[in-house]
């Protein structure tokens, strides 16, 4: 219990954060999207279930914070913490690169499913100039900040304040 | 094969998918009204992000303007220069405004144009997390007279309008936003058009449905026209960077750089209210 509390919290700070001063770190016009790296790493150490739940909560705050279309956020956020987290016991978590490839195709999934629903909502979009100017980059710039973020987040959850071991007594 | 795809958790995601799918066409950009948990969260967590935005821009300050001192003060000769000129350029202008209301009296003439607005400053605290989204959230809300739908510009122009309010924020949505579109006018021609964002995250806008023959060129200014009622007439949206033919043959459109820095929102005026006819002409028009 304690377990999702704790993530909530480093959730709401990342959406903060994520909203005030990731403005100021846009690149090309795109800022990195850490609540989404955070659902990633989430589900990757706690598999599918957790990953989903988490995601569609997340998103859902998300969406009752800034969005305008409930459940854009959830829908996409869900589906990646539910089809990511079913790599919990699959692959090596120890090895950088693999969260790196790991979060970059997560953002590039839910960066599609967002350009599907804006799409369907009626917003005139071109795939090739979304996927260059949006999609793309957002992934790259996602799986960069893995390596600043991943090593906290593995400590934590294999002993620290994450870990599912630590709360049970 | 049939029970194995169909276990209880794949179910249970596409349910999850359906419902949400359902939620999302019903709470489009078109509703009046947030729901009572949207209201509470936004009245949390605004007070939240404005302390936040206050240290991050007071850090950037900070810093920024130690880099930044020598070019700072090229800047400000650059700027003393442009002082000079401006202020004599004024003092002819003032004279043409004069013999402008001298001639619209003559005439009986009633234009919004030099319509004179009831705003409102507001400062910007957040922005939408998503790269899918181009808005902002501003400090004051329906205990300020906010209302959906007003407009918001800074002091070098048009930045968006209100899309929803709750009890001490707004969320405003930037012309810069894909679904975005406003009705703009090529000062000098006249030539109306609809300024939409654009979908390539470059900042600029596009100006659409243009007649082909149109004599619209690089670097004259659009401003709004005021159809749709959405937004006054006469606010200064951009300046025309290119002017294309559209791939049918039939309209051109053109790429508007916007006056407003988007990157660097910080305080903005929410249009209340727009005293339109009787400013122009203190005399009483038609008597």
């Amino acid at each position: 219990m304690m377990r999702y509390v704790i993530m909530s919290v480093i959730f709401i700070i990342s959406l903060v954060l994520q909203s005030t001063l990731f403005s100021h770190l846009a690149v090309a016009g795109v800022k990195p999207d850490l609540p989404l790296i955070i659902i990633i790493f989430y589900a990757l150490f706690n598999g599918s279930k957790e990953g989903a739940l988490v995601g569609l909560l997340g998103g859902f705050l998300q969406d009752l914070m800034f969005g305008q279309n409930l459940g854009m956020n959830a829908l996409a956020k869900f589906t990646v913490g539910y089809l990511f987290g079913s790599l919990e016991r699959k692959i090596y978590k120890e090895n950088l690169f693999i969260p790196m490839i790991v979060v970059f195709s997560g953002t590039f999934l839910n960066e599609t499913i967002l350009y599907v629903l804006r799409l369907i909502d009626g917003v005139p979009l071109n795939y090739l100039t979304s996927l260059q100017s949006v999609i793309l980059s957002t992934a790259v710039y996602n799986s960069c900040l893995v390596p600043f973020v991943y090593g906290r987040f593995y400590k934590s959850s294999q002993k620290g304040l994450l870990s599912s071991d630590r709360w049970q007594v | 094969m049939f029970r194995y795809i169909v276990n209880k958790y794949v179910l249970g995601f596409v349910a999850l998918v359906v419902l949400a799918l359902i939620l999302i066409s019903y709470t489009g950009r078109d509703r009046a009204n947030l729901t009572p948990v949207e209201r509470i969260i936004k009245n949390v967590v605004t007070p939240v992000e404005q302390g936040v935005t206050t240290v991050v821009e007071g850090l950037r300050d900070t810093f920024g303007s130690v880099f930044t001192i020598g070019q700072i003060r090229n800047e400000n000769e650059d700027l003393k220069r442009q002082v000079a000129v401006l202020e004599s350029e004024n003092i002819q202008l003032k004279e043409y405004e004069y013999q402008n209301l001298r001639f619209r009296e003559m005439l009986n003439f009633k234009d919004t144009l030099s319509a004179d607005y009831d705003t409102l400053s507001a400062s910007v605290v957040a922005r939408n997390p998503s790269n899918w989204f181009k808005t902002v959230t501003i400090n004051k809300g329906e205990s300020d007279g906010v209302r959906k739908d007003m407009a918001v510009v800074t002091s070098k122009g048009l930045i968006g309008h209100v899309i929803n309010v709750s009890g001490n924020s707004a969320e405003v949505l930037l012309i810069i936003d894909n679904s975005s579109a406003v009705g703009g006018l090529v000062q000098v021609t006249r030539t109306p058009g609809v300024v939409e964002g654009m979908a390539d995250n470059s900042g600029y806008l596009k100006m659409n449905y243009l007649p082909k023959e149109a004599n619209v060129r690089e670097k004259q200014l659009v401003i709004s026209s005021g159809l749709g009622g959405i937004f006054p007439k006469g606010l200064p949206i951009g300046r025309i960077t290119e002017v294309e033919i559209e791939s049918n043959g039939l309209v051109k459109y053109a790429i508007v750089r916007p006056f407003a820095d988007f990157n660097r929102l910080e305080e903005v005026l929410v249009v209340r209210e727009v005293f339109g006819e009787d400013i122009l002409t203190p005399s009483g028009g038609g008597e």
